[in-house]
């Protein structure tokens, strides 16, 4: 069980860099446009999906790097760490997406409250954003890592 | 069983070890919170039904022993001695034994009338460990009750054990044999504060009086030194500590070190390894969360998603009670006809805006204790003060100082009420001072408008240069209160790491309604008496009531005028940067609404900034230097009364005062530091 369990997660292992890879351009891009804004330069790059934000660009830089540092502990075959490595960066990315769907139901529920009208806009401003499209990508890769991570601890 | 009508049980234990847990699973959570008599360090006390009487139970802080180098030991310490309970519950953990029954023994040695409780065993089970508490129980004399706070296991038991106790008398205070020569000074000094001070001993043992005399104990020195007779004691015992030195080197440390051997060889006697794993989960996690390099940004990100959660999430709450206060219920009042103008406005722009303003605060406030709860809880808080410590000790700050301050980017109120998480006393009133000093949401729309206005492309540098410069002088207050104000006693810098563990829902929301009922009592009734006391300086003057729309001739227009005329003029500021200052004392936000008033151009912060562009109120320094005394000048009203409710009035009146001194300090040396470099 614990063989298969390893072979499958060098296995996914590249898929997980791969994500920590576009996790790390987000950040970049949202740094980039969070200075576009402040020094007023023009158009950022897909505004909505990547927000110029430095708290959001903060956020993904920290999971992208922590996917990617995964990997070079399972290039040392430190499974553990790269396990733990990988689980606390999808822990963080799933934890902004769950913070984005509260913030896009209370935008909502302002909405409701303050009487403005619920468009589309709201759900494309609040949903169709890329920490919360990558965190419902890396949702399966988080649960199966958190299993295989306690039976390895405990074990 | 004391003779006296009421019973009283404290709670006692070493910081993070689950003892809130058990306070509330022993009192159903209900407790009665205060502070304990001339300091500001939490006390709980709760209700616990024993043998059909009310027992009163007191959560004691979290401390590591009874010393006297800390506040919180010192207060643990007097309680056990003055109040005499009738049982002490000493919560121990099953995960770290060596720590807790260091304390154990402490108590042991006062003369306390011990019950052990041994907390997280399912966690020590789960890292390999296994207790045997029928012996530990045999090896110190006391009852050793196995509990899993979280689950509520064992707490009948622990119920049973305080029933049972509450029959037994003293215990055995002679639990540490300190060898041959020591414990001879010990028995001869006994003899001799028996003898010349009984007074002492009907409320301390003598031979716990007898090794603190040794140890060089200042509070116990003090106390034996003022007796008729205690003079010659202390002198004695100064003979005999000089000769024993000679022997066993420092008698301080030899006593300590006594200890823990005991400690080591009851630790060693009880504890077994039963599997060995390679790495537990906690360890596991903490490879990455307090990794020197990943563990920084994950704290920061972590923290920067509560702060989303909190003024986020809250929104559509903080709107419907906006809507409902300041909308509905001020139009109702508005709508009055028969009323005086000066009534209705008093009503509506003072009262009403005035509960508006703390009401508003509210959601955000909960929301915060919400998400903070759930994150101490699980153990994270402990992680990220452990990751700055080494940086914050530099400024002789705790490592969890740093909580304060990046709450306080979001707002400064839930800021300052983070910092009652810091156990040491000082630590936790100079963290409370320098909290608003964290440059909070509300004061970003003034440097946008200045930046906007007078600094053209430098605006994004100097609004970055505002967060760092809060930062900086946070930290360097920081140093100067600890190295100046509060030089007393600290905890210093011992940190014991939780492990990891589920939230527990009724914990988590005891403690946020707690905080928050704390923060609308307390903060609540400031917030609004200085809401009402802004509206009347702003609709009055010296020919009486003037309305909303004169604020150049009511007094506080009166006193922007004065202001800029005198103090504020080596700044270089007009009359209507002053009033916007008086007003910001509300919310710092309420700056730019006063200067878009004072312009008559409205709210929108494009046409404030194209104003004050137009009218050339600021040069780029002047606006610079407006920018950083807005950030520094004193802590919005709802910042002053959150100070208050923790802290008390004389130190909101401090915060005040520093704060207004340095910013003008700050902004001066900004202007003239300009001036001088040939800037305009």
């Amino acid at each position: 069980m614990a063989q298969l369990n390893i072979k499958n997660i060098k296995a996914l292992s590249p898929a997980i860099l791969i994500l920590g890879i576009i996790y790390l351009v987000i950040g970049i891009i949202s740094i980039i446009n969070w200075c576009i804004v402040l020094a007023n330069l023009g158009k950022q790059f897909y505004p909505n999906l990547i927000p110029g934000d430095l708290g959001f660009a903060l956020v993904t830089l920290t999971v992208g790097a922590s996917l990617t540092t995964s990997t070079y502990f399972i290039m040392r075959e430190n499974i553990v760490m790269h396990l733990v490595s990988a689980t606390c960066g999808a822990w963080l990315a799933v934890g902004a997406l769950l913070i984005q769907i509260m913030v896009a139901a209370a935008t909502i529920l302002d909405a409701i409250i303050v009487g403005d009208s619920i468009d589309y806009s709201i759900i494309s401003e609040n949903l169709l954003r890329s920490d919360v499209i990558m965190g419902c990508i890396i949702l399966p890769a988080l649960i199966y890592y958190t299993s295989v991570l306690r039976k390895m601890v405990k074990a | 069983m004391t003779g006296r009508e009421s019973i009283k049980v404290a709670l006692v234990g070493i910081p993070n070890v689950g003892k809130s847990l058990i306070f509330n699973r022993l009192t159903g959570g209900k407790a009665w919170v205060g502070n304990w008599p001339g300091v500001t360090v939490e006390k709980k006390i709760g209700k616990l039904r024993i043998n059909g009487a009310e027992a009163e139970v007191v959560d004691l802080p979290g401390i590591y022993s009874l010393t006297a180098y800390s506040i919180d030991e010192l207060i643990a310490r007097n309680f056990i001695i003055e109040e005499n309970p009738d049982v002490v519950v000493c919560i121990a953990s099953a995960v770290n034994l060596e720590r807790s029954l260091y304390l154990a023994i402490s108590l042991l040695e006062l003369g306390a009338n011990v019950v052990l409780d041994l907390n997280m065993i399912d966690l020590a089970e789960k890292e390999g460990y296994k207790v045997d508490s029928a012996r530990l129980g045999g090896l110190l004399g006391v009852p050793v009750i196995e509990t899993i706070a979280t689950t509520g296991y064992g707490i009948d038991k622990l119920k049973n054990a305080i029933r049972k106790a509450l029959q037994e008398k003293g215990r055995n205070v002679r639990i540490v044999n300190y060898g041959r020569e020591v414990e001879e000074a010990i028995e001869k000094l006994e003899k001799l504060i028996e003898e010349l001070t009984p007074e002492l001993t009907s409320k301390y043992p003598a031979r716990w009086l007898a090794i603190k005399l040794l140890e060089g104990d200042s509070d116990v020195l003090s106390k034996v030194v003022k007796l008729p007779r205690g003079e010659a004691v202390v002198s004695h015992a100064r003979s005999l500590k000089e000769c024993l030195e000679r022997k066993v080197g420092d008698l301080e440390s030899y006593i300590i070190k006594r200890r823990y051997e005991r400690v080591l060889e009851i630790t060693k006697a009880v504890v077994r390894k039963v599997v060995a794993p390679a790495i537990s989960l906690t360890d596991a996690i903490d490879s990455v969360l307090t990794h020197k390099v990943l563990g920084i940004p994950f704290a920061l990100s972590i923290l920067y998603l509560l702060f989303r959660f909190a003024f986020e999430v809250s929104t559509p709450f903080v709107d419907l009670i906006d809507v409902a206060i300041n909308g509905y219920l001020h139009d109702l009042v508005i709508g009055i006809t028969t009323l005086p103008e000066w009534l209705t406005s008093l009503l509506a722009d003072g009262v009403i805006a005035g509960v508006g303003t703390v009401l508003t605060f509210l959601p955000v406030v909960a929301f915060f204790f919400l998400g903070f709860a759930v994150f101490e809880d699980v153990g994270y808080i402990a992680r990220i003060a452990f990751l700055v410590d080494k940086l914050f000790s530099k400024f002789n700050l705790p490592g969890k100082t740093i909580i304060p301050l990046i709450i306080g980017f979001g707002c400064n109120v839930p800021g300052v009420m983070a910092t009652r998480t810091i156990e040491d006393e000082n630590d936790r009133k100079t963290a409370a001072l320098i909290a608003p000093l964290a440059s909070c949401n509300a004061r970003l729309p003034v440097y946008l408008v200045i930046g906007a206005a007078v600094l053209g492309y430098s605006a994004g540098f100097a609004v970055l240069s505002m967060y760092a410069l809060g930062i900086l002088l946070a930290l360097l207050m920081g140093f100067a209160f600890r190295r100046f104000l509060f030089r007393g006693l600290s905890s210093g810098f011992v940190m014991e790491l939780p492990p990891y563990m589920k939230p527990n829902i009724g914990n988590v929301a005891m403690k946020t309604w707690e905080r928050t009922k704390k923060f609308l009592f307390k903060a609540g009734t400031v917030i609004f008496l200085g809401a009402v006391v802004v509206w009347f300086l702003s609709v009055t003057g010296p020919t009486g009531y003037l309305g909303p729309d004169h604020i150049e001739e009511s007094f506080a227009g009166i006193i922007g005028n004065w202001l800029s005329s005198t103090i504020l003029k080596p700044l270089g500021w007009d009359w209507r940067a002053s009033v916007a200052l008086l007003f910001g004392f509300i919310a710092k936000e309420v700056v730019v609404g006063t200067f878009g008033v004072l312009y008559g151009v409205g709210e929108e912060e494009e046409t404030v900034a194209h104003a004050i562009a137009e009218h050339h109120s600021f040069t780029p320094l002047t606006g610079y230097a407006y920018m950083a005394f807005v950030l520094i000048y004193i802590p919005c009203v709802a910042t002053l009364a959150a100070i208050r409710g923790e802290l008390g009035l004389k130190y909101a009146i401090l915060a005040l005062v520093y704060e207004i001194v340095l910013a003008y300090v700050v902004a001066l040396i900004i202007v003239a530091g300009g001036h001088a470099l040939g800037i305009a």
